[in-house]
């Protein structure tokens, strides 16, 4: 009778430890699975560079009137950046697109840039010619043209950076996903789909993309929590 | 006794070394002269130049002086193509010049006092001023201690634009005005007897702002191939000579090429770009390539020299020109009696002759601004221009240096600006007969300046008003041109 309880205990205790083993082995590969692409959801951002599309208009603009070597764009323009969101949510749909009030910096940025290098070749000219006036530059600007340098170069100067429409073309993303531990499959509004691997570390995310790796920060401001899918971004 | 002729011509060639100037070496006496900026006082070391007042003042000492006021840089050593090049870093100030001591000063003075004679060389090179490079004659002085150069105080002062004046053998600075010339009399401070003539005008308008000795006949050396120039163009533009053409040098041109009057070396047959001969003649002031062009377009010297002095007469040049070649170099006449003959004219000719050139040609600045270029017929000969206004006028467009020992130093320059209805003129200087090239740069540099003045307080003034609005300008260059206008109503 004794050995009989002793036997049943016995079972009972290794039926219990694999159930156990399973159970764990089953929330593990579900944690590994759906964990992981429940990091994907939330906010995302990246800083797109504009700067040699800057440089290059800011240049275009200056050629006629300058030296060869006479200005160095760089020594006025630093980096211009346009910041793009990604929206990730669990239901399954991916939308990125451009943050209008980063373009509107790095427009004033760019401009900022090409009003420093226009009041340089205008002091420049009026020394070459041997002028003493005690108006300043800002005055003499607006005496000749009404307006302020920064306004007059937003009026009648070259558009510098692409437009946000271009930019949307180029980076923007409307489409849907299904993720698992590794992979990514993006479904595209358009209908064509990508397989990209990715990968999550200390808060970046990295899509291997057919057009190259692209490079994720979390956005710290914004809940984890996943949005609704059809939200404006 | 041949062994005795022998040492004696050894002992002479060792004796001459040490006699022959080279390079503008010669004495200078060491001074320290008061020098006032804003009020205060300072000492700063002088040499005077091979005479009296001919005052190059320390850039160490001026930085000391300047340390205060808006007018402050500092002094750098560097190199640029390969040569010395100083820059005067604005806005900065040298630390030892911070730390300097007035005690070291009172030291240095004792010792002018008792050894006031010193022989450095004065050379030209090159000093950023503005971000502006120059290239003036100066005198680089370096010790165990310190490293300095002293500079021609008229060159600084025009350089920087900054009111500058000397009187009780002082040195006044007014670190916020700029250089005026409305206060200088320019025949009473002997500029103009820095040369046989000069002349600077306006060639656009006809205006001449000053000239002394104008209708005296001078020698013009190479100032000649401008008017080379002038014949050439026209036959390239009324199909005589076209700009695909090459040249051939006759023997005669190989020969010249290879005398102490050759500037680039060519062999008899050798062919060449017309447009490289060309640069060759006007930047680098290249004889054979006059003579070359010369015969290029007449098959002779001598019928080529014929054109130049038809053409004299048919843009008015007065009676006193003559033309013997087209390159400027002296001729001798073939007779028992021999003669030496230069080209001349009067610098009222010159002024009209540029006016003319500039008028009719003014593409001949796209080849007389060039400073340095490499002529590809010439196997990448680099070719540097000889007019130094080049560096120290900015805005000079040319346009031509001259030298003989009779002409002695020559220079024929322009500058290009604008009047307030956008028309462009060229201020234009005339120097013959200057001692020496760096006499020849300052008294142009000097007249050029004191034209451009002239233009900008007098000579817009009688641009009349046209009393329409003005049009916004839609592209940088109609922007910077209006504003430039702008600022020249509105100067002081």
């Amino acid at each position: 009778m004794r050995s009989r309880k002793k036997k049943r205990s016995a079972i009972l205790v290794i039926v219990l430890l694999i159930i156990l083993i399973i159970g764990m082995a089953t929330a593990g590969v579900l944690l590994c699975l759906y964990g992981k692409s429940q990091m994907l959801t939330g906010e995302w951002e990246r800083k797109i560079d504009v700067t040699d599309t800057v440089r290059e208009n800011i240049r275009g603009y200056i050629a006629e009137s300058t030296l060869i070597d006479e200005i160095n764009i760089d020594d006025y323009l630093g980096t211009i950046e346009v910041e793009s969101n990604l929206v990730i949510t669990k239901e399954g749909s991916m939308k990125e697109g451009i943050s209008y009030e980063s373009y509107y910096d790095a427009n004033e940025k760019a401009y900022d840039a090409l009003e420093n290098i226009v009041t340089y070749l205008l002091e420049s000219r009026i020394k070459s010619n041997y002028i003493e006036t005690d108006m300043t530059t800002d005055e003499l600007i607006k005496e000749t043209v009404g307006t302020d340098l920064e306004q007059y170069l937003k009026a009648h100067g070259p558009v510098l950076m692409p437009t946000i429409e271009e930019l949307e073309t180029l980076y923007g993303t409307d489409a849907s996903y299904i993720a698992d531990r590794e992979k990514i499959t993006i479904s595209n509004t358009g209908g064509d789909e990508e397989n990209c691997d990715y990968a999550i570390t200390n808060g970046m995310l990295v899509i291997d993309r057919k057009d190259g790796g692209v490079i994720y920060h979390k956005n710290e401001n914004k809940q984890q929590e996943a949005v609704e899918g059809d939200e404006d971004i | 006794m041949k062994k005795f002729i022998a040492v004696c011509l050894i002992f002479t060639l060792i004796l001459g070394l040490f006699v022959i100037p080279v390079d503008s070496y010669a004495s200078q006496t060491k001074e320290t002269v008061k020098v006032n900026v804003d009020g205060t006082e300072y000492d700063v070391k002088v040499l005077n130049h091979d005479y009296e007042n001919n005052m190059y003042i320390s850039l160490n000492d001026m930085a000391y002086a300047l340390k205060d006021t808006k007018r402050a840089y500092e002094v750098e050593w560097t190199t640029k193509d390969g040569q010395t090049c100083i820059v005067l870093k604005e806005g900065s100030v040298s630390k030892e010049d911070q730390d300097e001591d007035t005690s070291d000063k009172e030291d240095e003075k004792e010792d002018d006092d008792q050894d006031n004679k010193v022989n450095y060389t004065r050379k030209r090179f090159l000093i950023n001023i503005g971000g502006n490079d120059y290239s003036f004659y100066m005198i680089p002085v370096s010790d165990k201690d310190n490293k300095d150069c002293y500079v021609n105080l008229g060159e600084f002062a025009l350089a920087t634009n900054m009111d500058v004046s000397c009187y009780d053998n002082k040195v006044y600075i007014n670190s916020k005005g700029q250089f005026d010339f409305n206060k200088y009399d320019l025949l009473g401070s002997g500029i103009p007897y820095m040369a046989d003539s000069c002349l600077v005008g306006d060639a656009t308008t006809g205006v001449i702002y000053y000239s002394e000795n104008a209708d005296e006949i001078v020698s013009i050396a190479s100032t000649t191939k401008l008017m080379t120039y002038l014949i050439i163009r026209e036959a390239i533009l009324d199909g005589r000579l076209s700009e695909s053409d090459t040249v051939t040098f006759s023997e005669e041109a190989s020969e010249i090429s290879k005398s102490s009057n050759g500037v680039i070396r060519v062999e008899p047959g050798q062919t060449a770009y017309i447009t490289d001969v060309i640069k060759g003649m006007l930047i680098c002031s290249s004889n054979e390539c006059s003579l070359a062009l010369a015969e290029k377009l007449c098959g002779s010297e001598e019928a080529f020299v014929e054109l130049m002095n038809q053409k004299a007469v048919s843009i008015g040049l007065s009676g006193d020109v003559k033309f013997y070649n087209p390159h400027g170099l002296p001729v001798y006449e073939d007779d028992v009696l021999t003669t030496k003959k230069q080209n001349h004219l009067t610098a009222n000719d010159m002024f009209k002759l540029a006016s003319y050139i500039l008028d009719k040609h003014p593409e001949i600045t796209d080849i007389t601004s060039i400073k340095k270029t490499k002529l590809e017929s010439f196997s990448n000969f680099e070719a540097v221009n000889t007019n130094i206004l080049l560096y120290n006028v900015p805005g000079c467009v040319g346009l031509k240096t001259g030298t003989t020992d009779k002409a002695q130093s020559c220079l024929v320059s322009a500058y290009e600006t604008e009047d307030n209805a956008g028309n462009t003129h060229y201020i234009v200087t005339v120097v013959y007969g200057a001692e020496n090239s760096q006499t020849q740069s300052y008294t142009s540099l000097v007249l050029m300046r004191y034209g451009i003045q002239r233009f900008n307080t007098i000579t817009l003034g009688l641009v009349p008003d046209s009393g329409k609005p003005q049009e916004i300008p839609d592209d940088l260059e109609g922007l910077i041109g209006a504003v430039v206008n702008t600022a020249r109503r509105n100067a002081k």
